[in-house]
């Protein structure tokens, strides 16, 4: 039988190494997701992965179950994305050039039996969506991702954000705002 | 409320985040407010599209390069915490508290003359804090063991015990058949984690040194892993070596393509080309997909050997 976060954790902190990758293997399709998600960027999401979990690594022996162990690393996870895009803004003149298909970030759907149609289809609202994701403020669009990305309650993602309830849904109401007249064309 | 208050309560409407009162509240608004009744319409089909965009997954190619490059990060980090390092990190964690000046000076004094005890091994009785067994850490002080990362619990003398714990790493010898699930499950192990290219080396020798046809499929995706990302091309090399071995199969396809379209190393992607290019003549089918792969290698590959051995694949086709 598989064994929980918690069990893993302990093994983790006592120095088992299979037990600390276990916990990655488990979460970091997730983490990954999330970076791609947020920087619309595969070499930044990938910058994002190794520098969540080298603090993961680094702050599992400290870690004292307060949280939930997901709970920890998606705020980690947020931590990283948020402070990433201060980074990136600093070196906006770099992005000048961007070849914008070359930085596609590769997506499988879901159902590969969809028909191409409805493939094409997907494609171009994940490329509108991408775009008007990076209109957001980073904790709009942090808060948005967690959301309807990986479906947690407000009450999580406060916790994640270290953020009032309110302030979440503060944020949710905006991105949600921006993205629906960025996305109008789909209603 | 105002009719604006009503629209704010619609995206946590759906996405069930409202107390049951203010749910009740609304949904008596909405038998009501055809607005509102179309925006929720609106707001759900904009979560709809979303849901679909939120289920497509990463293309998972791209994680094993990620994980590989984590592997190493973590291989460099537990290299940097070296011993001295983890006793100048507690020495400094005490000295940062408000009564560290004052034991702070205690502190070294004790950790130097336990690690200047431990290099030269004196043969005298060990103070023990209470529930510990005086056997087992003479054994431990008088045997071939190495104490590794000490924490102090309590390191304040002043009441004349001071508490710690620490890691200890004996050297243990395995003597056995190379088939063995044991000595496959430590090489394997040392392939991946150990820090030292020779060693991952010698493991991946002593691997291939075992008959292939019956390989444990853990074993061989360990391998596809080693022969498409370790750092070190000689290890890269002795990973194709026992691929050529095992059954081909889609996971040493996979790898074999992914050495072909991107190492470095004109010598591997040789090793690669010539192992498909047998697997061709045994009569291995490619997809359109790897066909592409070879025709791309045909045009742009910097190896003329490349070029020829990919040309006469695609001719077969």
């Amino acid at each position: 039988m598989a064994l929980s976060d918690s069990e893993l954790v302990i093994n983790a902190q006592s120095g088992d190494t299979s037990a600390f990758e276990d916990l990655v293997y488990r979460y970091d399709k997730m983490v990954f997701r999330l970076a791609v998600k947020y920087s619309g960027d595969s070499d930044i999401a990938k910058d994002i992965y190794q520098e969540v979990f080298i603090k993961v690594y680094r702050g599992l022996k400290s870690f004292q179950f307060k949280s939930e162990f997901s709970t920890w690393l998606f705020r980690i996870t947020s931590n990283v994305c948020i402070s990433h895009k201060g980074r990136e803004k600093k070196n906006i003149h770099l992005s000048i050039d961007r070849d914008e298909d070359a930085e596609q970030v590769r997506l499988i759907p879901a159902d590969e039996n969809s028909s191409p149609e409805r493939h094409l289809a997907n494609k171009d609202f994940n490329k509108k969506i991408n775009k008007a994701l990076q209109l957001l403020s980073p904790n709009q669009k942090m808060s948005f991702l967690l959301k309807h990305y990986e479906g947690y309650k407000i009450r999580e993602i406060a916790e994640m954000m270290d953020c009032k309830e309110g302030t979440i849904k503060k944020y949710l109401f905006e991105a949600v705002r921006k993205l629906r007249i960025q996305l109008a064309d789909i209603y | 409320m105002a009719h604006k208050d009503y629209k704010e309560m619609i995206p946590f409407y759906l996405y069930d985040e409202l107390k049951s009162d203010e749910k009740l509240i609304l949904e008596k608004h909405l038998e009501t407010c055809a607005e509102c009744t179309k925006e929720v319409e609106v707001y759900k089909t904009l979560f709809n599209k979303i849901s679909i965009d939120a289920k497509e997954t990463v293309d998972e190619n791209l994680l094993p390069e990620s994980r590989q490059e984590l592997r190493g990060a973590i291989r460099r980090e537990r290299s940097r915490r070296t011993f001295p390092q983890m006793i100048f990190e507690k020495i400094s964690a005490v000295i940062t508290k408000p009564i560290g000046f004052a034991l702070s000076g205690a502190s070294v004094l004790l950790v130097g003359l336990f690690i200047g005890y431990l290099i030269f091994n004196i043969p005298k009785p060990v103070e023990t804090t209470q529930g510990n067994d005086d056997q087992e850490i003479n054994n431990v002080i008088n045997s071939n063991i190495r104490i590794t990362n000490i924490k102090f619990i309590d390191s304040d003398p002043s009441d004349g015990e001071v508490e710690f714990s620490y890691d200890i790493t004996k050297s243990k010898h395995l003597k056995g058949s190379v088939s063995n699930p044991n000595v496959q499950n430590i090489l394997t192990n040392a392939i991946i984690n150990e820090q030292n290219p020779g060693v991952r080396l010698n493991s991946l020798n002593v691997i291939n040194a075992n008959q292939k046809q019956m390989v444990d499929t853990e074993l061989k995706q360990t391998i596809c892993t080693v022969a498409k990302f370790d750092e070190n091309p000689g290890v890269r090399r002795e990973a194709l070596k026992f691929l050529k071995e095992v059954p081909f199969d889609s996971d040493v396809k996979n790898t074999l393509l992914y050495v072909l379209l991107n190492d470095t190393s004109a010598g591997l992607r040789i090793e690669a080309i010539n192992i498909l290019s047998d697997a061709a003549k045994k009569g291995v089918v490619f997809n359109n997909q790897d066909l592409s792969i070879f025709k791309e290698k045909a045009q742009k590959d910097k190896n003329n050997y490349i070029k020829f051995q990919v040309k006469n694949i695609i001719k077969e086709y």
